[in-house]
């Protein structure tokens, strides 16, 4: 694999494509794992406060 | 929990779903099967993507193939997403077609960025050109634009039926452009070759290359269908912050009335 992506002249397109990819891809997971956290918590301290679904 | 969700797909109803505990209940049990399923199948499609032989025209680059192809399906599929949350915000008003348009949007937005960009790197040393203003390009360059002005358009307006609406209206306004980039290799002269896979005649590709960027095809869309139900449930999560933020704003309000009553 590496040898596909490196050992020809075009592997810097190649890699460079993949890297950007993953690099999006695991920004969306990122994004959406750490909004949700930051989300929980905001909603937690609105259910403790009384202001929350059962508030 | 799973009772709630065994009640809301016995009724069979999407408007089940509008109750949000049960749209969370069933994003709890759905999506960890998705996530698996979608690492499956990008374990099989980049083992596949590596073991093919080179093409006789485009050489090793042919591998770039098998995530700039996926990812422009997925821009143009995360938009008829859009499409259909958008008719369920005009016709039917089910509460979660605008929470599931706002978080389609990011995420298509992101798939649109991979197909520019992966399209950008395969085009220099296949065209000698990183960019070419010809339609198809131009026309997903729109996309990617219609993407941004939709989110800055959600952002912008406060008054959330009033937001879904104009959303939903430019969402139905911006679809036209999809047919243009399925269309735009036939209708114009582009660099762009014509479709290979998406053909009324079958796909014209060999199974060799055709095996991968169907396997890729299929895990960049479960990929999706997991991160839009969790991106989703953040959505729905978002709401109830608000309504919460809301009964305090009107809680201090009320006190500080009858605090200045009293004085």
């Amino acid at each position: 694999m590496i040898d596909t992506l490196l050992g020809t002249q075009y592997g810097g397109f190649i890699a460079s494509s993949f890297a950007i990819s993953a690099t999006v891809l695991i920004a969306l997971i990122l994004w959406v794992w750490l909004t949700f956290r930051s989300r929980r918590k905001a909603l937690k301290a609105l259910d403790d406060a009384g202001f929350g679904r059962n508030g | 929990m799973n009772a709630i969700v065994q009640k809301a797909s016995r009724k069979g109803r999407l408007s089940a779903l509008a109750n949000p505990a049960r749209f969370l209940a069933l994003v709890r049990v759905t999506w960890p099967g998705l996530a698996l399923a979608t690492i499956v199948a990008f374990t099989i499609g980049l083992y596949l993507t590596f073991s093919v032989p080179d093409d006789y025209q485009q050489g090793r680059t042919v591998r770039i193939m098998f995530i700039h192809v996926p990812a422009v399906w997925m821009a143009m599929g995360a938009y008829m997403v859009m499409v259909s949350a958008a008719l369920g915000v005009l016709v039917w008003r089910h509460p979660l077609a605008d929470v599931a348009a706002r978080a389609a949007a990011p995420i298509g937005a992101a798939f649109t960025f991979l197909g520019l960009a992966t399209g950008s790197i395969w085009g220099r040393p296949m065209w000698g050109s990183w960019w070419e203003w010809d339609a198809r390009l131009t026309s997903f360059l729109v996309l990617l634009i219609i993407y941004l002005g939709l989110i800055a358009l959600w952002r912008a307006i406060e008054e959330p039926a009033r937001s879904a609406r104009m959303a939903a209206i430019v969402i139905l306004v911006g679809a036209l452009n999809i047919p243009i980039i399925k269309f735009s290799v036939d209708w114009f002269t582009t660099l762009h070759q014509s479709a290979s896979v998406l053909r009324l005649d079958g796909p014209t590709m060999p199974p060799v290359f055709l095996t991968p960027l169907l396997v890729m095809g299929l895990a960049y869309l479960l990929f999706f269908l997991t991160l839009h139900l969790l991106a989703m449930r953040n959505e729905v999560i978002r709401r109830q912050i608000r309504t919460g933020q809301r009964k305090a704003a009107q809680a201090a309000r009320t006190e500080q009335i009858a605090r200045g009553k009293k004085q």
